[in-house]
């Protein structure tokens, strides 16, 4: 008899399912498993052979999910747990690791400045393979474990999917993405840590029309969550303005981009708006340089990243676009992370960095006004105007709304001699200073 | 006119990124052909001198020459390991195990290089120029003409190699039937390792010229392991000159059918196609039916 997998346990499951997560059935049927290989280690040369097969799947399935998804536990009421919901492996996971560095630095700060209600800040990961099945997984897990706060998820279509698990939960949420109806669910517990899309496309197509009105605009777009939101918007915004809009998405993941931009340069456009993700927006604009498109392009935060920069700084030459906590700002408390950071890691922080250090400084700052109570926590931050000036953890002034959504400056960039440099400052949308009142 | 163009701008950018899959597709048909195995991990043996070469070459300034014949020493010594330590004692167990095997191998290598080296996306330099050409209304660069030229060396190379030269018929002698080879004094497992070594330099050499492409990161060979498998099993699993021509149609279907019919059906066509090839021909397109003993 060939015991293959323990029963119930496909290598699917392995690829999904984290150890922690077995059900009952199969820890059993592993231990069957396992004490059938104590009684055939006598067994002859081919079984022999036959379980090291096995075992090496095992094994393989246990390195590639166990430390990714590894909890430290500590006494539950001298520390305050936070969860980092985050795209730890998949396509995220090179800007998740710039979130979680900030988040990270962040705790050291606060740690060392005696912690939240006098309690150290315990930091606990939980890997979404940056897909929105999992993310809901990783979420019911990192619930169950009762922290203050989570912070995560990057994909909008991951939050998407997983922010009702904390919402029923109670627990608040400080979400990387920027999908605009993220905030509209009706969901008291979800704040950002960033502008959602709509804010920094409505900021960046008023400056485009106001410079040089578009004759046609195509918009490249990632056609998940995040690209689709950033469309809405867009096409909303050119309909109201009558500029004839061309949308072409694009999928996570691609390599080639011939059809799309063939598809720019046959449309006519003379600006096209980059909306992909990092490293498809480094593929894009060697794609762009390559066939010569006479277009002005814009871009959106991952356009401006580190890690497209890292990989297209030519090509990234004169692109334009609106980003928020850029590294060339000319904010001090925003400089002196940049210089430590470039010290460490020997280049500029991502966004992302910034993103999950301000986003755990937030948390840490109104639970030390209100408290462990995560109501009151909630309804302290709803409104709440938090003044850099008052609180020299910030990088600069933030503000949120009723919905959770969070208004900051914003700053109007452009890739010169391959660094990102800062155009204007932009101010915030809404709250004190901000551009409307 | 402009459709024209359009149309052979997307021809060239299909076979571009055609060319691609087919060489590591070659690795695929070569390891059926030789040793009866299918390599789940030939993705990862495209990530592994990618990164290898960032470390010699980006990191560590050797020069370019030195840092590519030391990867391509460094991968073909994996190849040998990975058939002495995993393919040699399953091999009597059958494909099924082997693929089992392979495909744990390929989770431990993009993991390993996830979690002990870097999540982030790395960039290598340029091998060939950028600098577009245009030919009429239609532009190229020669690392598009670099591309397709060198898989097809190489296809042609291997060609050669398996039907002309001595060592190439005892390794298809091998794959007819172990046993009877063995019994005719070939050395199989030798032999065999032959092939694994081959094809961890073939498949290097493949990871080199697309690491500039494509950027190096830990899950790289993930979707080319995937599309190269594709290609393998539309040309034919027994035909090396089937690695090539399905990596083209690959590229080709993928490029033309998202720029004419829809861009997010993109994989849909391929596997539509795919589907279609298993069919009518299931043994690839260019494939011939073999009797194995």
């Amino acid at each position: 008899m060939d015991p293959g997998l323990p029963s119930g346990m496909s290598s699917e499951t392995c690829l999904t399912q984290p150890i922690e997560h077995l059900t009952i059935a199969q820890s059993k049927s592993l231990v069957s498993f396992y004490k059938y290989l104590q009684t055939m280690r006598g067994g002859g040369r081919a079984m022999q052979t036959r379980h090291l097969a096995t075992m090496l799947g095992l094994v393989s399935c246990l390195l590639a999910v166990v430390p990714l998804s590894h909890t430290q536990l500590e006494a539950a009421d001298d520390v305050v747990r936070i969860a980092g919901v985050l795209e730890i492996s998949g396509n995220g996971a090179a800007i998740t690791d710039f979130f979680t560095k900030g988040m990270k630095d962040a705790a050291e700060e606060i740690n060392a400045a005696g912690g939240i209600q006098g309690k150290k800040v315990v930091l606990d990961f939980y890997d979404t393979r940056s897909l929105p099945e999992p993310s809901v997984a990783a979420m019911k897990k990192a619930v169950a474990t009762k922290p203050f706060a989570v912070m995560g998820t990057i994909y909008s279509g991951s939050t998407l999917a997983n922010m009702s698990v904390a919402q029923k939960a109670g627990i608040p949420q400080f979400t990387g993405s920027e999908n605009w109806t993220i905030t509209r669910k009706d969901n008291p517990y979800i704040f950002r840590t960033s502008h959602h899309q709509g804010l920094a496309m409505e900021v960046l197509l008023d400056w485009a029309i106001r410079d040089k009105r578009p004759q046609q605009l195509a918009m490249m777009y990632v056609n998940n969550a995040f690209g689709v939101g950033a469309r809405d918007f867009v096409k909303t915004i050119l309909e109201r303005e009558q500029i004839p809009f061309l949308d072409i998405p694009a999928e996570q993941g691609q390599t080639d981009y011939t059809a799309e931009l063939t598809k720019v340069r046959d449309s006519g456009a003379d600006t096209l708006l980059l909306y992909l993700l990092e490293e498809e927006a480094a593929i894009a604009l060697r794609g762009i340089r390559k066939l010569g498109l006479p277009v002005r392009i814009l871009g959106d935060n991952p356009v401006f990243s580190t890690p497209t920069l890292r990989l297209a700084r030519e090509e990234a030459e004169g692109v334009v676009g609106v980003t928020t906590d850029i590294y060339s700002a000319d904010v001090p408390r925003l400089q002196r992370l940049v210089d430590r950071y470039k010290e460490r890691f020997n280049e500029e922080p991502d966004n992302e960095y910034f993103k999950g250090y301000n986003g755990l400084h937030t948390i840490a700052a109104v639970a030390n006004m209100v408290g462990l109570d995560q109501e009151k926590f909630i309804a302290k931050l709803h409104g709440l105007y938090l003044d850099d000036k008052v609180l020299p953890s910030l990088t600069e002034s933030i503000y949120y709304d009723e919905n959770g959504d969070l208004y900051k400056s914003s700053w109007l960039v452009r890739v010169e001699g391959g660094e990102v440099k800062v155009a204007k400052r932009l101010p915030p949308l809404k709250g004190p200073g901000s551009a409307r009142q | 006119m402009e459709a024209l163009n359009s149309f052979l701008q997307l021809l060239i950018g299909g076979l571009a990124t055609g060319a691609l899959y087919g060489m590591v597709a070659i690795g695929f048909v070569l390891l059926w052909q030789t040793s009866s195995t299918i390599n789940f991990a030939q993705g990862e043996l495209v990530m592994l001198p990618a990164f290898l070469m960032v470390l010699f070459y980006v990191v560590l300034h050797w020069p370019f020459l030195l840092a590519l014949l030391c990867t391509m020493g460094v991968c073909g010594l994996f190849g040998l390991a990975m058939q002495r330590g995993l393919v040699q004692p399953l091999i009597k167990e059958g494909v099924l195990v082997i693929v089992l095997a392979t495909l744990g191998l390929s989770l431990l290598l993009r993991y390993a290089a996830l979690v002990f080296w870097t999540p982030q996306v790395l960039f290598f330099p340029k091998i060939f120029s950028h600098t577009p050409m245009r030919l009429g209304g239609v532009i190229i660069t020669s690392e598009d003409f670099w591309v397709v030229l060198i898989a097809s060396a190489m296809i042609l190379a291997l060609w050669l190699f398996i039907k002309r030269t001595k060592v190439g018929k005892a390794m298809q002698a091998v794959a007819q039937n172990r046993d009877t080879a063995a019994l005719l004094g070939i050395r199989v497992a030798s032999l065999i390792g032959v092939t694994f070594v081959v094809n961890a330099v073939l498949t290097a050499a493949a990871g080199i010229l697309i690491a500039p492409i494509y950027f190096v990161r830990w899950d790289m060979g993930l979707f080319l392991g995937l599309k190269a498998f594709y290609a393998a099993i539309i040309g034919g699993f027994n035909q090396i000159h089937g690695a090539l021509i399905g990596g083209l149609l690959v590229g080709l279907i993928e490029t033309l059918c998202a720029a004419y019919l829809s861009n997010s059906y993109r994989d849909v066509y391929v596997l539509a196609f795919l589907f279609l090839v298993l069919m009518l021909k299931p043994d690839g397109l260019v494939g011939v039916r073999q009797v194995r003993y």
